[in-house]
């Protein structure tokens, strides 16, 4: 199975998060307001500051001109003079001011100007701060929110899922990491219904087999019954015993068959019995196929040939020669029995590069449409025709299927039909019925 | 439950005069684990109900439920992360990316959704394609038929619940045709998957469990081929 990347997230994967995205907007929305704030309140202090230290100095001005209005010409060339300002003056000017007081010590409350100013900055800048941050608080108590909104969601979801066993009604199609966490929810509840579906079909299973048996078993063994009543009250003569003995045998024969290919079937089905499959020679399993079918096509004059390229090659697959071998004998019983008197079977083998397939074709009547759907359906039979009860044809699928491949069957136009067996030369993995989930 | 349920699908072009119903009321519903042929002639709307079925276009009218997800009302970008997870494609032109080699191509679903591919999953899967021997090979050095096993290969990647086929035996010969379809199908039943295939091949048809024929944008009929056998 493929896994979340394990190792912690990188910047870049973090950024695949939608909420860590909404989260640096968020921050560039306050970093942006602050700096539009500090440009606009920078600018505007300045002006306010310029024109209260204007007002102070035309007041001065002002008072001065009344009573010597040359030395108010002087101070405002003084004024509006932007000569460098030489240190010299700056020394002569301080001890001037500190006769009077003013030294650097003094309370900023003493001039008007400055102290109005300290106190709005102070003000301002502690008003729009708050503001600021709790703007950024509101946006990230909304961003905290929405997650966690969404992690309750699917924990509602996931409880539901598991209490009611119903789908999971939360679904979300993110990026990033709670994206990827609703998703192997999802993937969980999913597979928790599928496991649940797979354990009520097993159970319909294991009825329909029961019955299936039961039935199949319950017309032999009345007539068995009838047979062995008659034979015990005695008054049979003993040509008529004979046969009905040979009648009971061929009874229990097919009994036998029936109740053995059965549990075959029962248990390949139910996945009771492993498969051992291992490269091994189809050829071989060819050849063990035909032993087992040999007399039957004696006895109909069948002739089955085998068509491998010519080359003689061995056709070494994985698979499972004991097991295959009965596919392909039943597929080989049906084909034969199906066959006209002195017909033809031939088996052609051919690979590609990802199947082996293994054709039987016979030169019977061919395989009505109608039926087509249901050959493979147990105790299915298409007439009287065949020994069979309608079981070999879904034993060789189950066994084919087994082995990762495919069993069909189609009606060759020019007569007769043809059974294909697909395998994979490498079966495909193992997915989503194996029990293993994606790995977090 | 339907994996995938469509009700009253339409799709128009232009308007007015000019305006063409590619697809009218188009409805049915299809089951887990279906293999579903789609036929009909060119321009009965084949193409436009896969795109429509893999969120690839919006229809002008009615539903499409994937999953019990209705698909477009989700919004853009999580139908991209939707389609990613929940379906695979398969093109007749095979659209593998070219400077990718094999095992790269087949890898790429899980990569761009940040997921650390199980080596040992994609190799089994690489091999189960006949592709090992070419797995590191770019796609301008295989043949149609490898790449095609490529395309499948990526769609099979993530075990997407619906893998979505648009002629993939559009460009392959009929030997290298079979191929494709009976891996499908094998991924039909070992993964639980729902594929839809389209298709003017009737021997691909042949091998769906079901076969919907469209004409003119309509759907003109559902045969169900095959019974589903145990």
């Amino acid at each position: 199975m493929e896994r979340i990347d394990r190792s912690l997230p990188d910047a870049g994967r973090m950024w695949r998060n939608p909420s860590l995205r909404r989260l640096a907007a968020t921050l560039g929305l306050v970093l942006a307001l602050a700096i539009a704030f500090i440009v606009w309140y920078g600018y505007d202090s300045a002006e306010k500051l310029k024109k209260e230290w204007l007002d102070k100095e035309a007041a001065a001005l002002g008072n001065m001109a009344e009573t010597h209005p040359e030395w108010a010409e002087a101070w405002l060339k003084r004024l509006t003079d932007n000569k460098d300002i030489s240190p010299d003056d700056i020394a002569k000017g301080r001890e001037f001011m500190e006769r009077y007081g003013m030294t650097e010590e003094i309370a900023a409350d003493w001039l008007p100007a400055l102290g109005e100013y300290r106190s709005r900055t102070f003000w301002t800048l502690i008003g729009a701060a708050l503001l600021l941050a709790s703007l950024a608080a509101w946006l990230m108590f909304r961003e905290y929110r929405r997650q966690l909104s969404d992690i309750r969601k699917l924990a509602l979801a996931m409880e539901d899922t598991v209490k009611h066993n119903r789908p999971m009604s939360f679904r979300m199609y993110a990026e990033g990491e709670l994206g990827l966490l609703a998703n192997s929810a999802q993937e969980l509840s999913m597979r928790l219904r599928q496991t649940n579906e797979q354990l009520q079909q097993d159970q319909t299973f294991l009825k329909d087999t029961v019955a299936d048996i039961s039935h199949q078993l319950k017309t032999p063994l009345a007539s068995l019954m009838i047979y062995i009543d008659l034979l015990r009250e005695g008054n049979v003569d003993p040509e008529h015993t004979a046969e009905f003995l040979e009648t009971c045998r061929h009874e229990l024969d097919r009994m036998e068959w029936l109740t053995l290919t059965m549990l075959k079937l029962a248990r390949l089905e139910a996945n009771a019995l492993e498969l051992n499959i291992a490269d091994a020679s189809l050829a071989a399993t060819v050849r063990q196929a035909l032993n087992s079918i040999e007399r039957l096509a004696e006895n109909k004059q069948v002739r089955i040939v085998t068509d491998d390229d010519g080359s003689g090659r061995e056709w070494i697959i994985p698979h499972d020669p004991h097991w295959l071998a009965e596919a392909i004998g039943n597929l080989l019983k049906n084909a034969v029995e199906h066959s006209p008197h002195g017909g033809l079977v031939t088996i052609a083998l051919s690979t590609t590069p990802v199947f082996v397939r293994l054709l039987i074709k016979d030169e019977g009547s061919g395989i009505d449409a109608r039926h087509l759907p249901h050959i493979f359906k147990k105790f299915y039979r298409t007439s009287s025709a065949g020994s069979g009860v309608g079981l070999g044809l879904p034993l060789a699928k189950s066994i084919v299927e087994k082995h990762g491949g495919i069993l069909s069957a189609a009606s060759i136009p020019s007569g007769g039909s043809v059974f294909s067996i697909t395998l994979p030369h490498h079966k495909l993995p193992a997915g989503a019925n194996a029990s293993k989930l994606t790995e977090l | 439950m339907n994996v995938i349920q469509v009700d009253g699908l339409s799709k128009s072009y232009g308007t007015g005069s000019t305006k063409v119903n590619a697809l009218h009321q188009v409805s049915f519903g299809v089951n887990q684990g279906e293999f579903v042929a789609v036929v009909g002639a060119s321009g009965s709307g084949k193409s436009t109900l896969l795109h429509m079925l893999g969120g690839l276009d919006k229809p002008t009218d009615g539903y499409v439920h994937i999953d019990g997800e209705n698909l477009y009302a989700l919004k853009e970008k999580d139908r991209a992360v939707f389609r990613r997870r929940k379906i695979g494609f398969i093109f007749q032109a095979y659209n593998l990316i070219p400077v990718l080699n094999v095992e790269e191509n087949i890898q790429l679903p899980l990569l761009l959704d940040h997921r650390q591919p199980d080596k040992a999953y994609v190799d089994d899967l690489i091999r189960t394609l006949g592709l090992h021997e070419r797995r590191k090979h770019l796609p301008s050095e295989l043949s149609g038929g490898q790449q095609q096993r490529v395309a499948i290969g990526r769609a099979l990647a993530y075990r997407p619940a619906i893998v979505l086929a648009d002629e993939p035996t559009g460009n392959l010969d009929s030997a290298n045709g079979r191929e494709v379809i009976e891996l499908l199908k094998l991924a039909v039943r070992q993964y639980h998957q729902t594929v839809i295939v389209i298709t003017h091949d009737m021997n691909v048809a042949a091998e769906a469990d079901r076969v919907l024929n469209l004409q003119d944008g309509m759907l003109l009929n559902d045969t169900h081929s095959r019974g589903k056998a145990l």
